[in-house]
C-alpha cells in the first residue's frame, strides 16, 4: 500500500525538527523503502549509521535495501555486524539466507533459512527452500557412516579458462608451464619418473583472485574443481574432520582428473610455534590426514592437484611445505591493468553507462583488489542513484564518477604488501618470497 | 549419553578455541557466542572471547574476562585472563590487581608470578618483580620468559652484568623466541656490543619480520627506505645507545648550561668580543641540544611505530 505523502512529509518534518531522534529516522526509512523511495532512503540510513554505526535496527534495515538493490556483499556485511552486536533475530537470518544464496553460498543459505525457522516457524517458505536446493545442482554431497552431517563439498566441471582471466600473464604463464603441461602431458613425465598433480600453495593479498584463478586453471585443464573451506574441514564434531578429508581426496580420486582447491590452508597448517598445544591436539589428525592423502594423488592418468590458498603464507607450517607437498608457491598479485580493465567491465556490465573510458580508471587504481575495485564501482554507483533522485530521471555512470570514488579509497593490498615487504626483507629463506620481491620491486 | 545440546556446545567451544590459536579472532568470537547461547554459564567461553577480542584490541576484553570472574570467582585462572586482557591492550597499571589476585589465590603457580613479575617490570616497580621473578624460577627453572624478564629487571636495576647473563641464558633455553633475541640485542646494543646486537636482531626480525623493536634497533625505517628522515633515525639511534651515554649526557648538558650562560651574557652586556664568538656558541649549543634530544627521539619514534620501551 502505498505511504501517503502527507506521512512522509510529517516523518520528514519530524527529522529535521529531531536530527538525533534514531527512532523517527528508521521509521521514515523503512516508509521510504515501503514506497520505493529508495535513493532517499539510503540517505535517510546513511544518517542513521552515522548517528549509531553499531545501531542493529538501523543495520538490518540498511541491508534490506541493499538486497533490493542488488548489494548482496553490503547487505551480507551489515547483517554480519547487526547479528555480531544485536541479539538473534530470525528475520535477519532470512534475509542474510537470500543474500548468501545471490552470493552462491548454497550451504550457508540453507544452513541459515533452517535457523531461521527454527527460530520462527511462520518464516517456512517451501517454495524458498526448493529454491535453494534447486541452485546447488553439481553439489556433490558426501554422507558419512550413514548420516548426513550437513558437510559438503561444492564440485563443478570446467566452466571457465585462462580466456576469461583478463591480465595476470605472469602468473598464467607459470601455471601453463608448471601445472597444465605436465597435466597435459602425463607420459612424459612419467618417463621421468616425475609425478604429475600434487601440490601448490597459493599466496596474495585477500580478493585478488586466488579462487577464480583455479577454477580457471581447473577449466584448463577440464579437470573437476573441488572448492573446500577451512570450516567444511572442521567439521563441527571435530572427530570426523579426519574422515571428512578422506571422504573429499576419495570423492577427487573418483572423479580425477580434479582440482582440490583448499581455502584458508594457514587455518589447517598453521606454524606451530604461534599456535598453542590445543591447536597441535585438535588438529593434528586432520593434517596428517591431509599429507597422507597427498601422499597418494591420483595416478599420471587421473592426476589431482591441490592447491591450497593463503593469505598468510608466513603462517603456513613449514612441515606442509615440504617436497611433495605444497612444495610449489604461487605468489597471486594484485590485478595487473589488464585485469583491471576486465574486473572493472565485469562490474559495470549491465548498469546504465556513460562512454567510460575504462583505461583511465584502470590506471588510477593500482593495487586495488577485485574486491576494491567492486567496492568502488558500488560506490560510484551510489553517488549515481543519489544524483538521480535529485533530478528524478535516470544517469549514467561517467569515468568522472568513478574517478571520484577511486580518490575517496584506499587499496586494501597496500597493507598486505607492506606486511609481505618485511618477509621478503627479513624471511625469504628458500627464496619462497621471491615472486613477491619481483613485484615490489617493479611496482615500487 | 551427552545431550544433542552438550554435544553441539562441545563441537562449537573446540572450534572458537581452534579459530582463537589460528588467529581468526572474529570468527572465533562469533563461534563462541553461538555455544553461549546454548550454556551461558561456561567461564571458558567468557575468557576465549575476552583474549580474541583483546587480541584485536577491543576495549570491551576485560568485561568479558569479568564475566568469567563473575560466574567463577574462585578460580585464579580466570583473574590471570583479566590481567592479560589488559597487558594485550597495553593497559599495563590494570594488569597488577588482578594478576596480584591470581598469585595470592595460587601462589605456585610459576606462570602467574612470571607474568605478576612482567607486570610489576613495566610498571617500574623493580624490586618487587623481582622478587617475583625469582619465585617462578624457582618454581620452574627452565622457563626462558622468565630468566628474560629477570634480566629486564636487573640491567633496569643496574646490574648490568648480571642482567646479560640471564638473557643469554634465556636465550640459550629459546634461541627461536624473536622477543628474547630482541631484548638480547639491545642489551648487546646499549654495551656497544652493535656487531652482536645486530646478528640478534637480524635473527628476531628472520623469526619474526614484523617486530618493531629490532627494526627500531637497526635503525631500518618502517617500510622501504625513504630516505633522509630514515638516515637521520640511524644517527639517532647510534648517539642514543653510545655506550658511555650516561657521562656523554651530562657533559653536553653542562656544556649547554654553559653556552646559554655565555650567550645571555653577551646580549644583556652587549660584550662585542663575546658577540662574535657567538656563531661558534651557536653551533656547539645546538650539538649539545641535538645529543640530548636523540634518546627522546628515539622513545617518541618507536612508541609512533608500536614499540614499547621498559
Amino acid at each position: 500500500m502505498p505511504i501517503s505523502s502527507k506521512t512522509l512529509d510529517l516523518l520528514r518534518r519530524l527529522v529535521a525538527e529531531r536530527p538525533d531522534d534514531l527512532k523517527v529516522r528508521l521509521h521514515l526509512a523503512e516508509l521510504l523503502i515501503e514506497d520505493n523511495l529508495t535513493g532517499e532512503a539510503t540517505e535517510v540510513l546513511e544518517q542513521a549509521l552515522a548517528l549509531k554505526p553499531d545501531d542493529p535496527a538501523a543495520l538490518r534495515l540498511s541491508a534490506s535495501l541493499c538486497y533490493r538493490l542488488h548489494m548482496f556483499e553490503k547487505a551480507r556485511d551489515s547483517l554480519e555486524k547487526a547479528s555480531r552486536d544485536g541479539p538473534a533475530d530470525p528475520k535477519s537470518d532470512l534475509l542474510l539466507s537470500r543474500v548468501y544464496l545471490e552470493l552462491g553460498k548454497y550451504r550457508l543459505a540453507e544452513q541459515l533459512y533452517r535457523q531461521a525457522v527454527k527460530g520462527d516457524s511462520s518464516l517456512e517458505d517451501s517454495v524458498y527452500s526448493d529454491s535453494i536446493r534447486s541452485r546447488e545442482t553439481g553439489r556433490v554431497a558426501v554422507k558419512l557412516g550413514g548420516r548426513d552431517t550437513g558437510l559438503d563439498f561444492e564440485s563443478e566441471g570446467p566452466s571457465i579458462t585462462f580466456s576469461d582471466v583478463g591480465g595476470m600473464e605472469e602468473v598464467k604463464e607459470y601455471l601453463r608451464m608448471n601445472i597444465i603441461f605436465p597435466l597435459k602431458n602425463p607420459d612424459l613425465f612419467k618417463q621421468y619418473g616425475k609425478r604429475v598433480g600434487g601440490g601448490i600453495m597459493m599466496f596474495g593479498p585477500p580478493g585478488c583472485g586466488k579462487t577464480y584463478l583455479s577454477r580457471a586453471l581447473a577449466g584448463e585443464c577440464k579437470a573437476t574443481f573441488y572448492h573446500v573451506g577451512i570450516h567444511e574441514i572442521l567439521d563441527m564434531y571435530l572427530g570426523s574432520s579426519e574422515k571428512n578429508v578422506h571422504k573429499l581426496f576419495e570423492t577427487a580420486r573418483r572423479t580425477a582428473p580434479a582440482i582440490v582447491f583448499l581455502d584458508e590452508i594457514d587455518a589447517l597448517g598453521q606454524k606451530r610455534s604461534s599456535g598453542g598445544d590445543s591447536w597441535g591436539r585438535a588438529l593434528r589428525g586432520t593434517v596428517a590426514t591431509l599429507l597422507a592423502e597427498m601422499d597418494q594423488l591420483g595416478t599420471p592418468e587421473k592426476p589431482i592437484l591441490v592447491i591450497g590458498a593463503t593469505n598468510t603464507p608466513w603462517a603456513v607450517d613449514l612441515a606442509l611445505r615440504r617436497p611433495g607437498r605444497f612444495d610449489r608457491v604461487v605468489f597471486v598479485p594484485p590485478p595487473d591493468l589488464a585485469a583491471r580493465e576486465e574486473i572493472l567491465k565485469l562490474h559495470l556490465h549491465g548498469k546504465p553507462t556513460d562512454d567510460l573510458d575504462v583505461p583511465r580508471i584502470a590506471r588510477k587504481i593500482e593495487k586495488f583488489s577485485g574486491a576494491d575495485i567492486r567496492a568502488l564501482v558500488d560506490r560510484a554507483v551510489e553517488d549515481v542513484i543519489k544524483r538521480a533522485m535529485r533530478s528524478g530521471k535516470t544517469e549514467l555512470i561517467r569515468t568522472q564518477d568513478l574517478l571520484d570514488a577511486a580518490d575517496k579509497m584506499h587499496p586494501s593490498t597496500v597493507e598486505w604488501l607492506a606486511t609481505a615487504y618485511d618477509y621478503v626483507r627479513y624471511s625469504n629463506e628458500g627464496g619462497i618470497y621471491d615472486q613477491v620481491k619481483n613485484y615490489l620491486d617493479k611496482n615500487r | 549419553m551427552a545431550s544433542p545440546e552438550r554435544v553441539q556446545f562441545d563441537g562449537l567451544r573446540k572450534q572458537a578455541s581452534i579459530l582463537l590459536e589460528t588467529k581468526r579472532y572474529t570468527e572465533a568470537v562469533s563461534y563462541a557466542k553461538r555455544a553461549l547461547e546454548l550454556f551461558p554459564d561456561d567461564p571458558r567461553l567468557y575468557v576465549l572471547i575476552a583474549y580474541a577480542m583483546a587480541r584485536v584490541k577491543n576495549k570491551e576484553a576485560p568485561d568479558w574476562a569479568r564475566k568469567a570472574i563473575a560466574e567463577e570467582p574462585n578460580n585464579p585462572l580466570w583473574y590471570g585472563a583479566l590481567a592479560d586482557t589488559f597487558r594485550f591492550l597495553g593497559n599495563w597499571k590494570e594488569t597488577l590487581e588482578p594478576m596480584s589476585k591470581a598469585v595470592a589465590m595460587s601462589p605456585e603457580n610459576w606462570q602467574f608470578q612470571s607474568l605478576l613479575g612482567l607486570c610489576l617490570l613495566n610498571g617500574k616497580k623493580f624490586d618487587k618483580a623481582l622478587h617475583h621473578l625469582k619465585r617462578a624460577l624457582e618454581l620452574n627453572p627452565r622457563d626462558p620468559r622468565t630468566y628474560q624478564r629477570l634480566g629486564l629487571v636487573l640491567i633496569r636495576t643496574r646490574h648490568r652484568d648480571e642482567g646479560e647473563q640471564y638473557l643469554r641464558k634465556a636465550l640459550e633455553l629459546a634461541p627461536d623466541d624473536a622477543d628474547i633475541q630482541a631484548s638480547f640485542g639491545w642489551q648487546m646494543l646499549l654495551t656497544g656490543k652493535r656487531n652482536e646486537a645486530n646478528e640478534a636482531f637480524r635473527e628476531a626480525l628472520r623469526l619474526n619480520p614484523q617486530m618493531v623493536l629490532p627494526k627500531i634497533g637497526l635503525g631500518d625505517p618502517e617500510g622501504e627506505r625513504r630516505g633522509l628522515k630514515d638516515r637521520l633515525f640511524r644517527v639517532s639511534i647510534r648517539l642514543a645507545t653510545i655506550p658511555p651515554r650516561v657521562a656523554l649526557f651530562v657533559f653536553h648538558f653542562i656544556l649547554l648550561e654553559l653556552m646559554v650562560v655565555y650567550l645571555l651574557l653577551a646580549y644583556v652586556n652587549n660584550y662585542v668580543q663575546l658577540l662574535q664568538l657567538s656563531p661558534l656558541v651557536i653551533v656547539v649549543a645546538s650539538w649539545c641540544f641535538f645529543f640530548l634530544i636523540q634518546p627522546f627521539i628515539v622513545k617518541a619514534v618507536g612508541n609512533r611505530r608500536g614499540a614499547h620501551f621498559i
